[in-house]
């Protein structure tokens, strides 16, 4: 029998963490929460997860520095990361797009809005 | 004392306007030819809530506080004068999460909010948030007080907004 697999959702929606969290508990996931890039580290570094849902816009530490800050670290790179992108039209003030999205170490992303199924099956994919 | 109830985070928004709509016996749907309205001038609503009973309908919502002369106007014109709209300045948005649906967390806030003396122009509750309408400089005052019942993780981000996100202008 497989251990269950462990989560990180890090947004700072906290609708959209719980609306996730309760979508990969039905399927199998164990899922901790953190809201923002500093909290996402802390609980990193307490419970490594297997792979981590991560926003990129975000208050204290944005999705992008975290991703940057996981991949340098022997200890965490090998971490799957899933980016959460805003969609590059709707936005003209921020940077966080698919687009800057790309360039980043992530191993995907995935478009706001989220189709939920396509995630689980990207999470799958992924780990 | 009793035990804090542990939460995720706190957040306030920036300062922000309420606008209280209300029509008596309003055509089914009345409320959503408002929000189209506000939503051809492609207006954030920070907060969001619409109440009905048997002979009213009453909608509430925030916008950014240099918006709300446009909602009186939609209001009193673009909809065809079935809504009589009551505004309010200089309004704060106080939202803690996750409430993980424990009914404590609503009534041993509504009481702090009461026991202070602090404004409650709104309450609502989502997936994973509870909000308070409350006044913009009372916003300190009213997460301190909660404070006391609930117990917040220790690096805990700022309460303010550190950003916000404007709609495409075309």
């Amino acid at each position: 029998m497989s251990a269950q697999k462990h989560i990180l959702v890090v947004d700072d929606d906290p609708d959209l963490v719980e609306a996730l969290a309760m979508k990969l508990e039905s399927k199998d996931f164990r899922v901790t929460k953190a809201y923002d890039g500093v909290e996402a580290w802390e609980k990193i570094r307490a419970d490594k997860p297997d792979l981590i849902i991560l926003d990129v816009m975000m208050p204290r530490k944005n999705g992008y520095q975290l991703c940057d800050e996981i991949k340098a670290d022997p200890q965490y790179k090998t971490i799957a990361v899933i980016l959460l992108t805003a969609v590059a039209d709707a936005v003209t003030t921020t940077s966080y797009t698919h687009h800057d999205g790309k360039k980043t170490l992530a191993d995907d992303y995935v478009p706001k809005p989220i189709d939920l199924d396509k995630l689980v099956a990207m999470v799958n994919d992924n780990l | 004392m009793a035990d804090l109830i542990p939460l995720g985070g706190m957040k306030f928004s920036e300062e922000l306007a309420l606008a209280v709509l209300s029509a008596d016996v309003p055509p089914i749907g009345a409320e959503v030819n408002v929000l189209k309205a506000l939503a051809g001038r492609q207006m954030n609503l920070f907060y969001l809530s619409v109440s009905r009973s048997v002979d009213r309908t009453r909608v509430c919502l925030c916008v950014a506080a240099d918006q709300i002369k446009l909602v009186e106007w939609l209001a009193a014109e673009a909809a065809g004068g079935l809504w009589t709209c009551r505004s309010v300045n200089s309004v704060g948005l106080l939202t803690f999460f996750p409430h993980e649906r424990r009914l404590e967390a609503l009534t041993r806030s509504l009481k702090l909010f009461a026991e202070s003396r602090l404004p409650v122009f709104g309450v609502a509750s989502t997936l994973s948030a509870l909000t308070f309408v409350t006044a913009f400089e009372e916003l300190g005052r009213a997460s301190q007080r909660l404070r006391e019942v609930f117990g917040l993780p220790d690096h805990h981000a700022p309460f303010a907004p550190e950003f916000r996100v404007k709609p495409v202008t075309r």
